[in-house]
């Protein structure tokens, strides 16, 4: 499951063992202005109940003081499934938040549309079927090469099987407070796994302590949804000697008045959420 | 293709026949290996025609002698007699260098190149190093390395410290072909990019080629890198090696039969893992970093006329971590050369040779237990006829090799949740044919003219697809077709024609012009700032196209003080044709259909090299000084526009001097300074699902520089005390690797602060970034 995990933890690690610990980290000024600013849209419903939100920024410099800026007063919506298409509330700083009782049902296609002075956006995705959670274990690790000494959670489950292709996003929460770190940030597909039983899956990071409450959610995600995440991963986790270079990475959203502006970014998507929790001993 | 080519020769031959031998001077100079002392009144006798002189006071002597094979024996009391066999053609200069009988080597060690050489001969870009330049280099912890010392050479570029391989004139790493006694390599470095695989004490000599190609050379775009190792002592059998900070080495070789047979083997591993501590409580065996190299050669001197060398080489590196993580990677190398030698102007020399590198990845035990390996295995044989006539040299010959790409396996391991999954094999033909025309048209103007045709066929068992869709983004692979084993799914042909003038001005100066069509049908797929031992290699497919070359240079060379200073400026420009990139964020590993990810374009490269040589007297050196442009338009990448490539330095400053003290101690001093390379830094930052993602306005790539990069290497050798009689020789070696403690950057990337998720920054990364001194202990007896 983890296998690409693996391979791309093992190169970054071999470079801290091969180079005998030589290689060093220094941060430097540049100068890096931002030619042009981009729209973001940063969106995702699930089939749980809950307020749902889709966030509409503007990117910024990467380096620097200046923080983003939202898009107020602009009309969204999404539509798909049975029913009237859901109107998005505004809240503060870009937020455009669903009724509690919204919930996307899997195997349905949601469209999000989006309006604000004279223009239009469009972004379409789809609910997968969820990896079930069988049950979550904790073991203990001693200080190693790969992991520091403490509490790690193990997932168990079985992944669906049949001809159709399944992607995954893992959350781990600590404490209701998600492990959002770039290196937190785990997407996988099912072509090495596909139909077995998971058991004692590792999540790599930091170990927990005793008496932490840890949540494990399993998102499913649309392929195009796991290209956008497993692309952010490269692009959010550089810094070691075998790094690709920089590059943008797809969305689904469309400029519905000019097709071809390349200045929208970011993703919206759709996931079955299934949740378990544990408590280190 | 073959007929014509074989009519080609025929016509030559008949040609050629008929040129008149005429006598040319043989001068040179004879001294004592160890001291360098000139030796007077050593005999010197060429045994064809019986010609023969003693040295002068200052050692040196000088013979009038017929063109042709010559076998020169010198001979002085105490020491042992040496031999030289040489095509003499034109006026040449003999540096002869004897040992006594004491000594370890019986072999005479010559330098057979003639001290005007770099300026008559017609090759360019041509660069050569021997062993004790190698060696004479200040090393990186103390382990002398080949690829690196290649890195000191003028119009070659380190692709960053650490890195594998090296770029000559912009081009990529694996548009360098690296030869190791004929058989290529696939993966030249150790521990990640850190040394290269070569044990520096078998190397005999380096031979780098930057253009200019002779018509018997083909397969790579940039480069051909000639590493030969030394045979054996037919004589006596001796013992060296050497402890250093984290490698140990170790060399024997063994006369089998006096004067005709010897075997030499060595081999060499580091140790530095069995100190390092990698955890508190680590329990032996349960973490291991290592490499180890064995290259073996045996030489059999049938008789005069026959001559056979075999060569061996394998290495090994392993990295396992805490029984969770585990890595090996492995070359493995056999070559076969028997040189026939017809008469004294026609010689033949036939190669065959085995070539495999094999990684293997994966967690060993444990439910996601599995196994991930991938190969490459050339086989290969090249035959090669040389005939000399008069002022005519003509080669002629062909090659034929076979390659099995094997792109991916994984197995699972016992009781694991992976399931098996393999990427087909690809497989792939090559074969060439070439003939190559060197004439001496008159005192001043000399031209080495050739063809090389090369046809190739990407072969079956195998299903091609089409590829569908935009260019840039990932295509899509539709209509699949089977093709049976062994059945030619595509085949191209290539001519390459070679040409190569020299117009000598006077006896110390020339000007050179050399233009070469060069084809490449393998390409490494790498996407990353450094190749690493897990990049696969791809064949040439009906989707891939062959890379081609074109490389224009002029030269100027200049020798000053009796061929003390040897001076060289040349112009290159380089066009290439086809050259492979990757779409944004491509996916390499375990793809069936990799050749989605890829993008194909062209390439330019063009500038001006200096380089100044002092390779007599107590201070010698290289200094080299490269002014350079290399840029790439791939349609897909930079909005289709022309872009810096990646190893576009505009200037490059190589020095590097070795000064002899006094009979015991020599220092040496490596310098270098460089543009930093291009690099692609984003402009912009979004926020999603509150992590920071970096974002670019237009999608430039290569569109920052990194900053310069310089760095100062001392070294000093102690040789131990020679005693009367005694075989023993020892020495010490100290260096200082980056003396004052320079941080290079490696690369420069953005990230979110890990502690302040607030905080964007920008960080350099470097390598080797401080001081690190070592010590090597090297003997022989």
């Amino acid at each position: 499951m983890k296998l690409r995990y693996n391979i791309k933890l093992a190169g970054i690690l071999l470079i801290g063992a091969a180079a005998f610990l030589t290689a060093c980290e220094e941060e430097m000024d540049l100068d890096l202005p931002q030619k042009e600013s981009q729209l973001v849209v940063d969106g995702w419903i699930t089939d749980q109940a809950g307020e749902h939100a889709v966030t509409l920024s503007y990117s910024a410099p990467f380096l620097g003081d200046q923080g983003f800026t939202y898009v107020k007063g602009a009309s969204v919506t999404i539509s798909g499934g049975e029913g009237e298409p859901e109107m998005l509330q505004e809240r503060a700083d870009g937020r455009y938040v669903t009724s509690p009782q919204f919930r996307a049902e899997a195997g349905t296609t949601y469209t999000l549309n989006i309006k604000f002075d004279d223009q239009e956006y469009e972004a379409k995705t789809i609910v997968k079927r969820p990896l079930e959670i069988d049950s979550l274990t904790v073991v203990y690790h001693k200080k190693s090469v790969l992991k520091d000494e403490g509490h790690y959670v193990l997932f168990y489950g079985q992944e669906p099987a049949g001809d159709i292709a399944d992607f995954y996003r893992f959350k781990v929460f600590k404490n209701d407070t998600l492990m959002n770190r770039a290196k937190d940030l785990v997407v996988t597909d099912d072509k090495y796994v596909n139909g077995n039983y998971l058991r004692e899956v590792e999540f790599h990071g930091d170990p927990f302590k005793k008496d932490d409450r840890i949540r494990l959610e399993t998102w499913s995600l649309s392929e195009q949804a796991y290209t956008f995440l497993r692309e952010m991963n490269i692009q959010i986790n550089k810094g070691g000697m075998f790094d690709s270079p920089y590059a943008n990475i797809p969305t689904n959203v469309v400029d519905k008045k000019n097709p071809s502006n390349k200045n929208v970014r970011g993703f919206f998507g759709a996931a079955a959420v299934r949740t378990r929790s544990v408590v280190v001993k | 293709m073959n007929k014509r080519s074989i009519a080609v020769v025929a016509f030559l031959l008949v040609h050629v026949a008929g040129w008149a031998q005429e006598k040319v001077n043989l001068k040179g100079i004879v001294k004592d290996a160890a001291t360098g002392e000139a030796l007077i009144g050593a005999t010197v006798i060429e045994q064809q025609s019986h010609t023969g002189t003693s040295t002068k006071v200052d050692g040196s002597f000088q013979l009038a002698l017929q063109k042709g094979q010559i076998v020169l024996v010198v001979k002085y009391l105490g020491y042992k007699t040496g031999m030289l066999r040489l095509n003499l053609q034109t006026d040449w200069f003999a540096d002869i260098v004897l040992e006594t009988e004491a000594g370890a080597l019986n072999e005479v060690v010559v330098s057979d190149l003639k001290k005007n050489e770099n300026v008559m001969r017609s090759d360019v870009s041509l660069e050569k190093l021997n062993q004790a330049t190698i060696k004479a280099m200040p090393a990186l912890l103390g382990e002398v390395d080949v690829i690196r010392s290649v890195q000191m050479l003028p119009g070659v570029i380190s692709p960053g410290e650490g890195a594998t391989g090296f770029s000559v004139r912009g081009g990529g790493i694996d548009q360098n072909l690296i030869l190791l006694d004929g058989a290529p390599i696939y993966n030249s470095s150790h521990l990640m990019g850190m040394f290269s695989v070569f044990n520096p004490d078998v190397v005999k000599e380096v031979t780098l080629l930057k253009g200019g190609f002779p018509a018997q050379y083909g397969g790579r775009l940039s480069s051909i890198l000639d590493v030969t190792t030394k045979p054996g002592d037919l004589k006596s059998p001796s013992v060296s090696g050497g402890i250093g900070l984290i490698s140990a080495r170790l060399a024997a070789e063994v006369p089998f039969v006096e004067d005709k047979g010897s075997v030499k083997i060595a081999g060499r591993r580091t140790y530095g893992d069995r100190f390092i501590k990698f955890s508190e409580d680590q329990k032996p065996g349960e973490n291991q970093l290592y490499f180890y190299d064995l290259t073996g050669r045996a030489d059999y001197i049938i008789n005069a006329k026959n001559r056979l060398a075999f060569s061996a080489y394998a290495s090994t590196d392993v990295f396992s971590f805490d029984e969770k993580l585990a890595l090996d990677y492995k070359n493995q190398l056999f070559s076969l050369q028997y040189s026939r030698f017809f008469s004294d102007n026609f010689r033949s020399k036939l190669e065959a040779f085995s070539s495999k590198y094999k990684y293997t990845a994966g967690v060993p035990s444990g439910p996601e237990a599995f196994e991930l390996e991938s190969d490459i295995h050339n086989i290969g044989s090249n035959l090669t006829f040389n005939y000399y006539a008069g002022n005519n040299t003509l080669t002629f010959g062909g090659s034929a090799l076979y390659y099995k790409f094997g792109l991916g396996k994984i197995t699972p391991g016992d009781g694991s949740f992976f399931i098996q999954r393999n990427i087909p094999d690809r497989f792939s033909f090559e074969a060439g044919a070439f003939v190559n025309h060197e004439w001496n048209i008159n005192e001043r103007l000399l031209l080495n003219y050739g063809l090389r045709v090369s046809a190739y066929d990407y072969l079956g068992k195998q299903t091609i697809y089409d590829y569908v869709g935009e260019t840039g983004k990932r295509k899509e692979a539709v209509n699949p077709r089977g093709y049976s084993k062994g059945q030619s799914v595509k085949r191209y042909f290539n001519a390459e024609p070679r040409v190569n003038a020299r117009y000598s001005l006077d006896d110390e100066s020339s000007i050179k012009f050399s233009y070469g069509r060069i084809s490449q049908y393998v390409h490494l797929v790498s996407n990353s700032n450094a190749s690493s031992p897990f990049d696969i290699w791809l064949p040439t497919t009906e989707y891939v196209k062959p890379e081609l070359s074109d490389q224009f240079v002029l030269g100027y060379f200049k020798n000053l003080r009796n061929n003390t200073y040897e001076l060289g400026l040349e112009a290159f420009y380089k066009k290439l044709y086809n050259q492979v990139d990757y779409i944004d964020n491509a996916d390499l590993v375990l793809n069936t259909n990799i050749e989605a990810e890829l993008l194909f374009g062209d390439g330019r490269s063009y500038g001006l090299e200096f380089s100044g040589k002092k390779s007599a007297g107590k201070l010698t050196g290289i200094v080299g000084y490269t002014l350079a442009k290399t840029e790439r338009k791939i349609e897909g990448i930079n909005n289709g526009r022309y872009y810096p490539g990646k190893y576009d330095k505009i200037h490059n400053l190589n020095f590097m001097a070795n000064v002899e003290l006094n009979n015991r101690w020599s220092m040496s001093a490596n310098f270098v300074y460089g543009t930093g390379m291009a690099t692609t830094l984003p402009d912009g930052k979004f926020e999603w699902d509150g992590l920071i993602v970096p974002v670019s306005s237009d999608n430039g790539r290569n569109n920052f520089r990194l900053p310069d990069n310089h760095r100062l290497d001392l070294s000093a050798t102690r040789k131990g005390t020679i005693r009367p009689g005694k075989r023993f020789r020892s020495e010490w070696v100290f260096s200082v690797y980056n003396l004052y403690s320079r941080k290079n950057a490696f690369s420069l990337f953005l990230r979110q602060n890990e502690d302040q998720p607030q905080k964007s920054e920008a960080i350099k990364l470097s390598v080797f970034g401080f001081m690190l001194p070592s010590v090597t202990y090297n003997f022989k007896f």
